[in-house]
């Protein structure tokens, strides 16, 4: 078939019906027209623009559609910016003017009354923005702004004043402003006005105002600009900058810098009750429970300090080891608990994401043979290889709930084993592929030792880890290397785990233990979907243990196992 | 008749479509990778692409970039899993005119329908009458 093009195509269509889509502007005509007012073929644009702007102020209709469909919203927002640009000065003021009208009955939603102000306020003239220019106006602004706290107008000027110039002569007016637009939830503004404060005035509200708009709209590019300018803000003590800086060193996985951070906070905090409650939360969540237990002891003293001086010292000693005891209980189990919820929550949406193809091939298939039927094909023959199908996606919901199996199955059987000699066999069974894609490995052990435990889940523990550094030396295109170091330590073994493969980007360090985290593409025999580690994790907590990943290490990727010293597990003598 | 492409990595997804498709008297060609997908639409014109998000090689937006290079007024509507309006921003920006869900929400019927209103959005007679009650471009 030959190819034709759109202008073409378009014209296919009967000018009743392309009058009609002008008319009720639906939005894939919307999408076409706020790419390119010129689709109408013949028209001219002014004739084009005659049609719409009537088209427009007939249809109050189509404001009231705005609030309700936000693919809607966006087109037409982008239509209209166009439409103005090209008006005549009086159709123009004619077409703001219906929309303002809408706006002030309130017939509209705060989001596109703000969508809606952005397009329309380079056309409308309040001339009291001429007072944003000067500090010595800062009360009349104030008063201003509270007068038009509740229209849309205050969201003209937010507009407005971007485009004004900017210098220390209205430095107060402008952080007044962020601050507006900030409540109001207008983010990338807020960013804009900050950016230019920040160019005028190197000033800790305005850089700690950066990094919060940054965290709110969850995008830290402007952020890591000024920082590459201005390194020195990384130095900072203030309490407040140092709070963001945490926010944003966690963001980026520079676990290093965030812990610094955090310790300059702990410098600031001496004092105050809400910075050691602040940073109480910040230990939590991130895990620092030795941290946080110590200063929640802290924040106990203080307040008992304050409010009960009467107490004896006795009394006093009593209570703080009870409520300390109480207190790293409830540590332990708010951390316990939290972590459960967010894996179990990765866990439901990624099996969502994972039993939806299966399940989508199952409706569908049915919905079909039932449209067929529907319309008398008679299609019994068909019937067998239905069912065929049908059984076929259930036969891969199996598959995935089967690789669960190892950490969810109840049998467990339990017994000795050599840990070093458990690790040498299973790398014995990946050794025709080892050889054929030329990987080296070796197991050393500087002590051996015997563990008791499930032989099988221990096994899968290393079935994982040597099949997750294959795909990722076969990636990195060298002679692969996998290398396995067993330790001793005074209360534990280690194991240490590492290959020269692509390795893990710092981005996905946290990661990488979660459910249905993958960087790799869907394998054919299942795997792939991000459950190897998520399941490595599991077992090594069976065994009473720790996995982690080693951050400093660089040249591929390095685990480290913790396996305690117990009754049971000992050394091989 | 109209043409329309699946770009779909799930082979038997792709073809119950096409079916439902055919049966509703549409023709469809399936591209069972987003790279093929490419090379399909730069060959031929569609009037409607059904696009995957989720697909090995060039992810679905990737394929919906070029596809608006190319193509920039063909209607195109993806499968997804987004809930998030946020996350179907991306997505308006480059331009797409629909979305369907996957999984338990999955119904061929609604998908036929909403494919058939892009293609012809009004009939002659509901034409006529948006045109009679709206009385449009007669002043102005």
């Amino acid at each position: 078939m030959e190819k034709s093009n759109n202008t073409t195509k378009n014209n296919k269509e009967s000018p009743i019906v392309l009058q009609a889509r002008i008319n009720s502007l639906d939005e894939n005509f919307l999408r076409i027209l706020s790419d390119n007012l010129d689709y109408l073929g013949n028209l001219d644009v002014q004739g084009k623009i005659n049609l719409y702007s009537s088209g427009l102020s007939k249809s109050r209709n189509t404001l009231a559609h705005v609030g309700e469909n936000d693919l809607y919203l966006m087109y037409y927002t982008r239509f209209l910016s166009m439409l103005l640009e090209k008006m005549k000065p009086e159709e123009r003021e004619k077409t703001v003017k219906i929309i303002t009208g809408c706006m002030e009955e309130e017939r509209l939603d705060l989001y596109s009354i703000k969508k809606l102000c952005e397009v329309i306020a380079p056309y409308i003239e309040l001339k009291e923005i001429l007072f944003f220019q000067d500090d010595c106006n800062f009360e009349k602004v104030v008063s201003y702004m509270h007068k038009i706290e509740k229209t849309y107008r205050i969201y003209i000027i937010h507009y407005q004043v971007l485009r004004l110039e900017h210098s220390e002569k209205n430095k107060r007016i402008d952080k007044y402003l962020v601050s507006s637009m900030e409540k109001r939830e207008q983010y990338n503004e807020a960013l804009q006005l900050v950016l230019k404060v920040l160019q005028y005035d190197v000033d800790q509200v305005a850089i700690r105002t950066l990094f919060r708009v940054c965290r709110k709209l969850n995008d830290y590019t402007a952020a890591e600009n000024y920082i590459d300018k201005h390194p020195e803000i990384e130095r900072v003590g203030e309490f407040n900058t140092l709070y963001e800086l945490v926010f944003y060193y966690s963001k980026i996985g520079d676990i290093s810098a965030r812990n610094k951070a955090l310790e300059k906070m702990e410098e600031c905090s001496k004092k105050s009750i809400p910075i050691m409650k602040t940073l109480y939360n910040f230990y939590l969540q991130f895990g620092m429970l030795d941290k946080a237990s110590k200063i929640k002891e802290k924040i106990f003293l203080r307040e008992k300090g304050k409010h009960l001086d009467k107490i004896s010292e006795k009394e006093k000693e009593e209570e703080t080891e009870l409520t300390l005891f109480d207190t790293i209980k409830t540590l332990f189990e708010e951390r316990e608990h939290s972590r459960k919820l967010i894996s179990i929550s990765e866990l439901l949406k990624g099996f969502a994401h994972e039993l939806g193809q299966p399940i989508t091939n199952i409706r569908y298939r049915i919905q079909l043979y039932q449209m067929e039927m529907e319309r008398g094909v008679d299609k019994k023959e068909e019937l067998n290889q239905v069912f065929n199908d049908i059984l076929s996606q259930t036969l891969r919901i199996r598959e995935l709930l089967s690789r669960f199996s190892p950490i969810v199955t109840e049998k467990e059987e339990n017994s000795h084993f050599s840990v070093q000699k458990e690790i040498q066999a299973v790398f014995q069974e990946f050794d025709s592929r080892l050889q054929k894609e030329n990987v080296n490995y070796s197991v050393d052990a500087e002590t051996d030792f015997i563990l008791f435990g499930d032989r099988i889940k221990f096994d899968q523990i290393f079935y994982n880890l040597v099949g997750n550094s294959l795909y990722a030396i076969n990636e990195n295109h060298v002679p692969g290397e996998i290398k396995v170091e067993i330790l001793e330590k005074t209360k534990f073994y280690i194991i240490n785990f590492q290959d020269n493969g692509t390795g893990i980007a710092p981005e996905y360090l946290d990661k990488v233990f979660e459910p249905f985290f993958t960087t790799k593409e869907k394998e054919e025999n299942g795997g792939g979907e991000g459950l190897g580690l998520y399941i490595v994790w599991n077992i090594v907590q069976m065994f009473g243990g720790k996995i982690r990943v080693d951050r400093k290490f660089k040249q591929g990727a390095r685990f480290i196992i913790e396996l305690p010293k117990k009754e049971g597990n000992e050394k091989d003598e | 008749m109209n043409r329309i492409l699946i770009i779909e990595d799930e082979d038997m997804t792709a073809k119950t479509v096409k079916k439902a498709l055919e049966l509703n008297g549409m023709a469809a060609e399936i591209a069972e990778d987003g790279q093929r997908g490419i090379q399909m639409i730069k060959e031929k014109d569609y009037d409607l692409i059904l696009l995957d998000l989720k697909m090995p090689k060039v992810s679905g937006e990737n394929v919906l970039r070029v596809i608006r290079e190319v193509q920039p007024y063909v209607f195109v509507i993806v499968y997804t899993n987004f809930r998030e309006f946020t996350d179907i921003k991306a997505l308006v920006n480059i331009g797409i005119d629909g979305y369907v869900n996957k999984g338990a929400d999955a119904d061929l019927q609604s998908l036929v329908d909403m494919i058939k209103e892009k293609l012809q959005p009004f009939s002659m007679e509901q034409a006529q009458k948006i045109i009679e009650t709206a009385d449009i471009g007669r002043e102005g």
